[in-house]
């Protein structure tokens, strides 16, 4: 059942057998698995089990938990062995092809699978579309940010080149199929080495021609393949992006449109050059990231000549530099050698270079516990890698930033249906004893509906408030930035004069405006708790008016608020970003003293306009929908519930039932049912210490 | 510290070709140096070396730094490593090695490091004849540094090199013809030669000619020379006097010769003694067989190219 054996190829990750401590790190997701399995289980025990209208609720969470799986994306500029990397983490030494020179191109996902939900392997290959072309060359990314702004030619231009070339190759090519496949998607229930080649490997003109290889990588905009892995606990996926400062600009392209949907990102570093200025840069693209989430991985400590002292060095020089540039000081960073990890796996250690085994000795001396000198020469090597450090690292931040919140928000919910459906059998039972309840059926939805109609418009009327506040200090925060920018100017000026260009860093205003919505995010999170609360609050005090006692063992919760939107747009490149390039031939450009304050304000003005509107009003819109959508989805899972309860049999029957034991049977279950989920749930609360938003 | 050149910035006319070492940080530009020179004035580091632009000049032993306002004060700290970067426009750092009869050596900071401003040293470009511009073979040739050089290219007249270094980090032939490939079809035409070389090799060559033939070390003397030869073939009216002060008496070129010579052949061809009267270039590149009125190079005691990889004679 936990492997799945294909005709074609194995894919199927299976080197795993041979290194005993392959899962080290691993265990907290293990936990996760084994109760999101738990979770799974109880939730077909409840569909069984539910009214007509709350089985609607109960499909959805089983979906939310089909569905979880958490991506970890791996950045890093060209060379710094991304892929390498990726094929170690999942276990498997020559997954993904790589080489010496420059070789992903496109996004590759790797859906992991864990042994306890087997997958179809598979992989699937989707094209660009017309409008990808179009973004990748007017719009999206550094092109179009940079694109209608002064002085940016020379690189634009080369970007702009290179895609067209890259398309008129990829046309002439593939002839009359190239308008055919645009937007496609390939689908093959099997993936190998071929294949991937074929698709997503876009090589280079240098080598050697070979005509299937990178057929069709041009033209991809991303790739998807799915294998079964008996490493990982839970649903995985790994995202591998093309490397940044790639003098095939298009490649940079790609990885930066893909970076906005990161949640956890691994930042490949190599340790022979650490932290320049271009993963400074590439940090920043993703300061919308809280900075746990931004993990460090120098690779290629294999390369070192005495690791044991340069890895404090390096370590030591990182953070200084994210000190320095107001880089996230306490993102964990990570020391490790892909290339090891990929030995081992391979089982083949003894084929190293010299400066590798003697890196590999040395750091051994210092990196392994004395207790682990007990193990075998392979897993010594994966030990060594870091992976086990960097799984560990990773699995803590899917458990505090997904898992628990997913569990203890499913566990809740099925809480609530488990024992509302609990109380519509007290209600049908008592309701004849009872004789009568304050609030007809008909009454009762009409109230809620009320009910359901005031706080969603209070609501709305709070978060404009809110959303008006978060704008004006914005513009402030904004208008201040220019007015010092141009102070700044202007002094740099009298001091230097024209000739050493100003650069000014943008930072400030990222961060006034990274304030100003972290602001906005607290008052949101306050208002929101409020509402919800009183919303809950109404909604019980109805059941209690309409069904009496009966209702007493429902166990509500308010909604919760997911995490809101993190301020993607404040990692958008704006042209203050690139001092060097076209900046300093816009600067050359400009004659004349005063020419400088007026040019440089309508700059900037252009500059930050984009910039503006995406994080005010684009951010605060999606803070507004996911906020309301919480208070929705509440309203309607209650109003399931209350339909279901009101058009529960009529008591005649249900006596009958009740003799017959069919309805004893379901209150049993039911109860059994609300136990476990209360275990559950209070053993995740207990796990993470309380809940963290 | 000598009088011919030295105290003052030399003019124009007067100078020895000024040869920059350029390249990211981390990229084994001080390596590098230090394998030119003989010695290891340049501290070597893992992570970025937060240092000036160091100007190495022959002369006696000693470093002074120079101001951006162009005044100068002697720096007695032993150590480069920690002259102040602020308000240091270079440090002048002389001393005796045989290259330095030749030509002066910069150390240009590496680009690419987030808490160094490289509009420091920009200026300093103005000053460089040639640059050499180092590569990390594993990460070569990326966009900061392409970007880099296209803004400086143009201005430097070059011949201007790009050398591979660490090359002996790439595992297989064909992962190294395959990286030669690329920057021949993205860097050969902004540079004059792309030479690799294993650094680390070249300097642990010592008197192994063939170690030393392998590292690459020989074929990037042999590219400077020719980079010097054609510098001094330039029109300077005081060529001569290079010569004469800076390589007859010192024998720089019989050090250098056995690089040259395990080539027999110069990059401007084969040349005989009746090039002795057109400067330095013929007898740095004389043929093989030795000389019995010249010194060889074992009984120059100088700490020059041969402790690294001089080569035997």
């Amino acid at each position: 059942m936990n492997m799945q054996v294909r005709q074609e190829t194995k894919p199927d990750v299976r080197t795993s057998r041979r290194i005993s401590n392959l899962r080290t790190g691993l265990e907290g997701l293990g936990q996760l698995g084994k109760d999101l399995d738990a979770l799974e289980r109880l939730l077909a025990q409840l569909s069984q089990v539910t009214g007509k209208h709350t089985a609607k609720t109960v499909e959805r969470l089983r979906k939310d938990v089909a569905g979880f799986e958490p991506t970890i994306t791996v950045l890093g500029q060209v060379k710094s062995g991304k892929t390498t990397l990726v094929n170690a983490m999942a276990g498997w030494s020559d997954l993904l092809p790589s080489d010496v020179n420059p070789w992903t191109s496109v996004v590759t996902s790797l859906h992991l699978k864990p042994a306890s939900r087997p997958a179809e392997t598979g992989a699937s290959f989707q094209f660009m579309t017309e409008d990808n072309w179009d973004r990748l060359l007017n719009q999206g990314g550094r092109i179009g940010e940079m694109a209608s702004r002064a002085g940016a030619e020379s690189e634009l231009a080369k970007i702009g080149e290179q895609i067209e070339k890259v398309r008129a190759k990829a046309q002439k090519r593939l002839g009359k199929k190239f308008d055919l496949l645009l937007g496609e998607t390939h689908n093959y229930g099997y993936f190998d080495k071929n294949l991937l080649e074929r698709y997503i490997v876009l090589g280079d003109d240098f080598g050697e021609e070979d005509s299937e290889q990178g057929r069709f990588a041009d033209i991809l905009s991303s790739a998807d393949l799915t294998l079964n892995c008996d490493t990982v606990p839970v649903p995985l996926c790994l995202r591998d992006t093309p490397g940044v400062n790639d003098t095939f600009m298009m490649r940079e392209q790609v990885t930066i449109q893909a970076l906005r949907s990161s949640k956890i990102c691994v930042v490949v570093l190599s340790a022979g050059q650490a932290l320049t200025s271009v993963d400074m840069g590439l940090i920043r693209l993703i300061s919308n990231l809280k900075s746990r989430n931004v993990l460090i991985f120098v690779n290629r400590i294999d390369e070192l000549p005495d690791p044991a002292n340069q890895v404090p060095e390096i370590e030591a020089s990182i953070r200084q530099t994210l000190h320095n540039k107001q880089g996230p000081e306490d993102a964990e960073i990570l020391f490790g050698s892909a290339y090891w990890a990929n030995k081992a796996l391979s089982g083949n250690i003894e084929g190293m270079p010299k400066v590798a085994s003697k890196a590999l000795f040395e750091w051994a001396e210092v990196a392994l516990e004395p207790h682990q000198g007990t193990l075998g020469p392979q897993e010594m090597v994966w030990e060594l890698s870091g992976m086990g450090h960097l799984y560990r690292a990773l699995s803590e931040r899917v458990i505090e930033e997904q898992g628990q919140q997913l569990l203890q928000k499913t566990a809740n919910a099925a809480l609530t249906v488990a024992t509302s459906e609990l109380a519509a059998g007290a209600v049908q039972i008592g309701a004849k004893e009872a004789n009568g309840a304050p609030l007809s059926t008909y009454d009762a939805l009409k109230a809620f509906q009320d009910i359901a109609d005031f706080h969603q418009k209070a609501f709305a009327e709070e978060l404009d408030a809110a959303v008006s506040e978060y704008h004006t200090r914005a513009d402030r925060s904004h208008a201040k930035f220019i007015d010092r920018a141009l102070r700044s100017l202007l002094s740099h000026l009298e001091n230097y004069g024209k000739d050493i260009v100003w650069d000014y860093d943008p930072v400030g205003l990222r961060m006034l405006l990274r304030t100003a919505y972290s602001a906005f995010a607290a008052k949101v999170r306050g208002l929101s708790q409020a509402r919800y609360e009183s919303a809950m609050t109404d909604v019980a005090m109805l059941y209690a008016n309409t069904f009496g006692a009966a209702v007493e063992g429902i166990q509500m919760a308010p909604p919760s608020l997911p995490d809101l939107p993190a301020p993607i747009a404040l990692g958008q490149t704006i042209a203050l970003d690139f001092n060097d390039g076209w900046w300093i031939s816009w600067w050359n450009r400009i004659r004349g003293f005063n020419a400088f304050s007026k040019r440089f304000q309508n700059l900037i003005a252009r500059e930050t306009e984009d910039f503006m509107t995406q994080s005010k009003d684009i951010q605060s819109a999606l803070v507004r929908d996911v906020a309301q959508a919480s208070l929705r989805e509440f309203f309607e899972q209650h109003s399931d519930i209350l339909q279901d309860i009101s058009a529960a049999p009529q008591s005649e029957e249900i006596e009958s039932l009740f003799r017959t034991g069919e309805e004893g049977q379901k209150r049993t279950q039911l109860e059994q049912l609300t136990a476990e989920l209360e275990a559950l749930l209070a053993a995740t609360t207990a796990q993470s210490g309380g809940t963290t938003i | 510290m000598t009088t011919q050149h030295g105290e003052t910035l030399p003019t124009a006319q007067s100078r020895k070709p000024r040869i920059a070492l350029m390249g990211e940080f981390s990229a084994g530009k001080s390596t590098l140096m230090n394998l030119l020179l003989g010695c290891d004035p340049m501290p070597v580091r893992i992570t970025a070396t937060r240092v000036p632009p160091v100007w190495v000049t022959h002369g006696t032993l000693g470093a002074t730094l120079v101001h951006h306002d162009g005044s100068e004060a002697e720096f007695s700290g032993g150590d480069i490593s920690e002259a102040p970067i602020e308000d240091t426009a270079f440090v002048r750092f002389c001393m005796d090695s045989d290259i330095l009869n030749l030509c002066d050596l910069i150390d240009i900071p590496g680009i690419s490091d987030p808490n160094l401003n490289h509009e420091s040293w920009m200026a300093l470009l103005d000053e460089v004849d040639c640059v050499i511009w180092c590569t990390h073979a594993t990460q070569a040739w990326r966009q900061s540094e392409a970007a880099l050089w296209a803004q400086i290219g143009e201005e430097i007249k070059g011949p201007n090199h790009l050398v591979v270094t660490q090359f002996d980090k790439l595992r297989s032939e064909r992962d190294r013809g395959r990286v030669l490939a690329r920057l021949e079809a993205e860097a050969g035409e902004v540079f004059d030669s792309i030479t690799p070389i294993a650094t680390l090799d070249a300097i642990n060559a010592g008197m192994d000619e063939t170690a030393w033939q392998e590292s690459g070390g020989a074929a990037l003397i042999e590219r400077m020379v020719g980079m010097l030869v054609q510098q001094s073939e330039t029109p300077a009216p005081t060529q001569g006097k290079i010569n004469s002060d800076a390589l007859e008496p010192q024998g720089a070129a019989e050090d250098l010769s056995p690089l040259e010579t395990s080539n027999s052949v110069a990059p401007d061809g084969p040349v005989s003694h009746d090039a002795q009267e057109k400067k330095v270039v013929p007898r740095r590149v004389r043929p093989k067989s030795p000389n019995p009125t010249r010194p060889s190079s074992e009984d120059l005691q100088s700490m020059s190219l041969q402790t690294v990889g001089g080569g035997p004679k």
